[in-house]
């Protein structure tokens, strides 16, 4: 009869927290007076986040396994968790007002809030495909409702149905390739899979479908069909905690299982080549297609969803990049996921920050004038703009430039030209709202800011903090980065 | 007749029509049921693997594992289900249609 510590009941904390506060939201709605701002869920989320928060601090140390296994506690995971949580928190607590304003400020929307980033965490620590695939699960089915929430409103409904297709779609390719894998190794624990001796074709399907279902999770090219129509049509502030979550969350799964089960160390090499050559071609295909794509967008929100698609590119660069070698590609990788989850929350908070009675404030040429009546809301904009297009000081200059020199270092030549060349291109589309900003009148009028939207005004300084704290000293996570891949093995 | 062979064979055809049903159907119930088939494609696949895996005598696998596994899939192909029906209703009753191709508020 296996026994349980305290150790393995702490390890419980960082997905249990926003659980229990999921529970407690549902549970006290219903007794909050009607009509009125349901700011007590709020806090009530916030409270939990930070607990979960808080427990992180308690785990980090060196890596060891719980429930048999199953879950691992480690610089890695606990390192995503850390940027999954705060951007949940954020999302929980800076986006009342916008919720209020949207119609959906129940308890729904904080429950499910709570819930995906449960999900999300889960995914970051699991040890075992079959935590794998119920932290995929748990994630992408709040996601998939939360995308829908505005269910009076076509163009969010029809996001969700679309992303709700493709994503189950895809769950059905990540189920059969665990089963696939399980068949070959007769494993399913991460570590174990990797020193088994197994049927090199069979696993080699298993990995294909695996990194085909991960592929569309993290919205890589060909996969990435879903991505503009989801980002568009959901609630900004919903699409901001999909494009910083979802993607962390997606991608922490995702190193953790091509590095423990599949990586260089393992006893069937060959399979390893088999996903860096899936990898390069998802992206360059990302960085090519993503990139293009936003050239021609009107729509900020639409825009953001193509530059997730090249970034996406750019993360799984570096993941290829550490292909064969322990540590500097990988680590990159989980750095520049790290750095964009931040980078990417901000614009979707100044969207939500501007939007009024439920219409998201989403074309590009909006934004005139924005600059002169909004200095603090267009200089932050302007701020996270620079980072994903990859200019100094920002987390986004540090993080390509990592990738990249990982890559150039890995002997991904062309690849690294092509990623360098794409963020040139990239330049164009992110400066053009910086430039409607400052250099042209205003069009319409521009919403004027209101009291209620002081935690908003709070979590976008505290994203544009971190976006320029990690710019200017990045070494501190860089080693964290670096540190969270070298604990996997 | 329930072999290994057999019964991978009968999920790859399940996984195939599944994926050809999603792919090629306009109708977004009947894309649903087939991903429910793929979802059971795969666990016929896992139960299959369980069995073998326990009938090797030199194996460490228990065979528990793919059974253990095919009931969280079934709880999570539920829970899946019930979203994806809730959002289709949302939208039937927004736009009449169940038909994906006439989806198109959103493109570009």
């Amino acid at each position: 009869m296996p026994t349980f510590g305290t150790a393995e009941l702490l390890s419980l904390l960082p997905f249990g927290c926003p659980l229990l506060g999921a529970l407690v939201v549902l549970l006290m709605d219903p007794f909050l007076v009607k009509d009125r701002p349901k700011l007590p869920l709020a806090y009530v989320g916030l409270a939990s986040m930070l607990c979960a928060w808080a427990s992180l601090g308690f785990l980090w140390g060196d890596r060891t396994v719980a429930w048999s296994g199953a879950l691992a506690i480690d610089r890695f995971g606990l390192f995503l968790s850390f940027a999954i949580i705060t951007v949940g928190a954020l999302t929980v607590f800076a986006t009342t007002e916008y919720a209020r304003q949207a119609g959906i400020d129940c308890g729904e929307y904080y429950a499910l809030l709570l819930t995906a980033t449960s999900g999300m965490v889960l995914l970051a620590m699991a040890n075992d495909l079959l935590l794998v695939f119920l932290g995929i699960e748990v994630m992408s089915i709040s996601v998939y409702a939360l995308a829908g929430i505005t269910r009076t409103r076509q163009r969010s409904i029809e996001a969700a149905m679309k992303y709700f297709l493709l994503g189950a779609f895809a769950t059905a390719f990540v189920l059969y390739g665990i089963a696939l894998i399980y068949g070959a190794t007769g494993e399913i624990r991460l570590d174990r899979i990797a020193h088994h001796m197994a049927n090199t074709s069979l696993l080699a399907a298993g990995l294909t479908f695996l990194v085909i279902g991960f592929g569309f999770k993290v919205g890589a090219a060909p996969f990435h069909m879903w991505t503009p129509d989801a980002y568009e049509g959901a609630p900004a502030s919903v699409t901001g905690f999909m494009a910083a979550g979802v993607k962390a969350a997606g991608f922490a799964a995702f190193l953790r299982v091509l590095v423990v089960a599949f990586g260089a160390g393992a006893s069937s090499p060959e399979v390893s080549v088999v996903w860096t050559d899936l990898l390069w071609l998802a992206s360059a295909g990302s960085m090519l297609l993503g990139n293009l794509a936003a050239l021609a967008q009107t729509n900020l929100k639409r825009m953001l969803a193509w530059s997730s698609v090249a970034h996406t590119g750019y993360a799984l660069l570096g993941i290829v990049a550490g292909e064969g070698r322990v540590g500097a590609g990988s680590a990159a990788a989980l750095f520049y996921v790290f750095g964009y989850s931040f980078m990417t929350l901000g614009p979707f908070l100044v969207i939500a920050l501007l939007s009024r009675n439920g219409e998201d404030f989403e074309t590009i040429d909006d934004l005139a004038g924005l600059g002169q009546r909004r200095p603090l809301a267009a200089g932050a904009l302007s701020l996270f703009l620079l980072s994903l297009a990859g200019l100094p000081p920002t987390v986004g200059f540090v993080g390509k430039l990592y990738v990249f020199r990982s890559a150039f270092d890995g002997g991904w030549i062309y690849l690294t030209v092509l990623g360098v060349v794409t963020t040139l291109l990239s330049v164009y589309y992110y400066l053009r709202p910086i430039v409607l900003m400052y250099m042209r009148d205003a069009r319409r009028e521009l919403p004027v800011a209101v009291p209620a939207d002081w935690t908003t005004h709070f979590a976008i300084g505290l994203t544009a903090a971190a976006v320029l704290l990690l710019g200017l000293t990045p070494s501190g996570y860089l080693d964290a980065a670096l540190a969270g891949v070298l604990s996997l093995r | 007749m329930f072999t290994l062979s057999n019964c991978i064979v009968l999920s790859a055809l399940l996984f195939a029509i599944g994926a050809y049903g999603v792919v090629a159907r306009r109708n977004i119930l009947v894309m649903l049921m087939s991903v429910e088939l793929m979802l059971n494609a795969g666990n016929l696949a896992l139960i299959a693997f369980s069995r073998y895996h326990a009938s090797i005598p030199s194996s460490a696998a228990n065979g528990l594992t793919g059974h253990v596994f095919v009931l969280m899939t079934m709880v999570v192909a539920a829970a899946e289900v019930a979203v994806g029906l809730a959002i289709l209703i949302a939208l039937f009753r927004n736009r009449q249609t169940v038909d994906p191709g006439e989806l198109d508020l959103l493109k570009g």
